[in-house]
């Protein structure tokens, strides 16, 4: 058994390894009740884990992105050593889009980079609506949080290999690894050099992270929960159970979205 | 605190198709039972689902027998077709079996009062568990257990697997309005929060612990609830105390 387990187990959160979740949302949402989503509180939960930064778009920027967007930057500035955002990309709304880039510049204490969500936008990752959105991306070399999703039309495998194909300066961060689909998941790194996976709804099922790290190793995927929808110690105890090794977890926890960031010496 | 677990949610045996291939021995449950400090557990034989519920019934019971740790719960079907042996309520003690479920999207029957309802009336006199999976697909879905508890409100029903998304929505009134229903903890521990709230709202005598493993991990909700923002006292009860009440509570004559 990881040694770390015994550790988290007995303390809940440890100094020498902290997480970084690089995939979280903020706000209430239609379809889902969540209990813990101000940033007060979330603030305050993370603590439990020993969750040291998150990475948020908050839900309002993705679904009501005439507004969305500031609700990421109050957040931020209140607390600037705990949250870092990600700009919520709307295409359906070109022209907030066109605003919310024009002015990112402004926001580079807020921003790591960029939040999309095809699958729920309903418009695939190559349509001319993201165009701009991957230009802009790959010329700024930013980070691109995007939801993925195996067999979906909007965020699959085939659509994420045209963004590959087509941009490599930007890192494209999968999140929930093509869910279902690990194959193309797998061979997506093997492939591309600009590219990591992500852990949200991948840990709530024994055998998937094993297949990933004996596939690829673990320099290239990242933890996220979409927190505050689910919990950090039920993640990091699924991570710990794995059976993988501590240097594995260690850098899946942070190491990896560290080097990424570039936030923490 | 060295808090010890009874896991009402767990199976064995082989599971493979198109997408999920798993192989787990009760011996190798009962060795990880002993490192995580489990000190038992409920569990059923996949083959109760996947096979035929009499064939998976038997394989249960015996592997169950001589291991102490080991509690069963066996499938039902619809009587009418007298597939499944005749339930005899005191050889279940014998058996050591403390529950049943059922599988009507994949068995193809309906679960309601008109299939199943002196039987669901006995066991809501006998304060014998039914356990519902809401999440495979192949048992039932809110509607199901509504419908169920609306007819049978007393019915003794642990509520496992909840859902992906959280499910209190779905599931607070139920505990609301039906005194015997228990949320099984796995995916409730996955939800932020969820453990949390619905100790505030209804008590942690509502919850039992549950791991789902072998599709899940085991540590996943043990590191959840352990460190979960409620106290020692109420974390006793959802670890084992609720399900050892709940099966005191059977009436198995």
């Amino acid at each position: 058994m990881n040694k770390l387990w015994k550790e988290f187990l007995k303390k809940g959160k440890l100094e020498d390894c902290p997480v970084i979740d690089i995939h979280c949302h903020m706000g209430l949402f239609y379809g889902s009740h969540m209990p813990y989503t101000d940033p007060d509180t979330m603030a305050k939960r993370m603590e439990l884990a020993g969750v040291k930064l998150i990475v948020f778009c908050h839900n309002y920027a993705l679904l009501y992105p005439e507004e969305g967007n500031k609700y990421n930057i109050e957040a931020v500035r209140k607390y600037p050593e705990k949250f870092k955002a990600y700009c919520g990309i709307n295409p359906n709304y070109p022209e907030v889009v066109e605003k919310d880039l024009s002015t990112f510049d402004k926001f580079r204490d807020v921003y790591v980079g960029l939040k999309l969500l095809p699958d729920y936008h309903k418009i695939p990752l190559s349509d001319k609506k993201y165009k701009p959105v991957f230009e802009f991306a790959d010329k700024n070399k930013l980070i691109v949080l995007t939801h993925t999703w195996g067999r979906s039309i909007y965020d699959g495998a085939d659509e994420v290999e045209k963004i590959l194909k087509k941009y490599k300066n930007l890192i494209l961060i999968l999140g929930h690894s093509i869910h279902g689909d690990w194959e193309k998941a797998i061979e997506f790194v093997k492939k591309y050099e600009n590219v990591c996976l992500e852990l949200c709804a991948i840990l709530d099922e024994r055998g998937i992270i094993e297949k990933f790290v004996y596939e690829i190793g673990s320099d290239r995927i990242l933890f996220g929960t979409d927190f505050p929808w689910f919990n950090h110690h039920y993640y990091i105890g699924a991570l710990l159970g794995s059976g993988i090794s501590e240097e594995d977890c260690r850098k899946i926890l942070y190491l990896n979205a560290n080097k990424i960031l570039k936030i923490f010496e | 605190m060295n808090i010890e677990f009874f896991d009402v949610n767990v199976w064995f045996g082989n599971l493979k198709d198109d997408i999920k291939k798993i192989s787990v021995s009760l011996k190798r449950i009962s060795e990880k039972l002993d490192e995580l400090n489990i000190k038992k557990a409920i569990v059923y034989h996949i083959s109760q689902r996947d096979v035929h519920p009499e064939f998976g019934n038997e394989i249960l019971i015996k592997e169950i027998a001589d291991k102490e740790k080991f509690y069963g719960i066996i499938t039902l079907l619809p009587f009418q077709t007298d597939e499944i042996k005749k339930i005899d309520f005191k050889d279940l003690k014998n058996k050591k079996i403390v529950g049943f479920n059922f599988f009507p999207k994949k068995h193809n029957y309906i679960l309601d009062k008109i299939t199943f309802g002196d039987f669901l009336s006995e066991l809501e006199y006998k304060n014998f568990p039914v356990f519902f999976d809401l999440l495979s697909g192949f048992s039932v879905d809110y509607r199901d257990v509504y419908s169920i508890l609306n007819n049978f409100p007393k019915l003794t029903c642990i509520l496992c697997n909840l859902g992906i998304w959280n499910t209190n929505r779905f599931t607070w009134p139920l505990i609301e309005k039906c005194p015997n229903v228990y949320l099984e903890s796995s995916l409730l521990s996955l939800q932020e929060g969820g453990i949390e709230e619905t100790v505030k709202k209804y008590g942690a005598e509502r919850i039992v612990f549950g791991s789902g493993f072998p599709e899940r991990y085991f540590e996943a909700s043990i590191l959840q609830l352990v460190h979960a923002e409620i106290n020692e006292k109420d974390k006793e009860k959802i670890a084992h105390k609720n399900i050892e009440r709940i099966i005191k509570r059977i009436k198995y004559e």
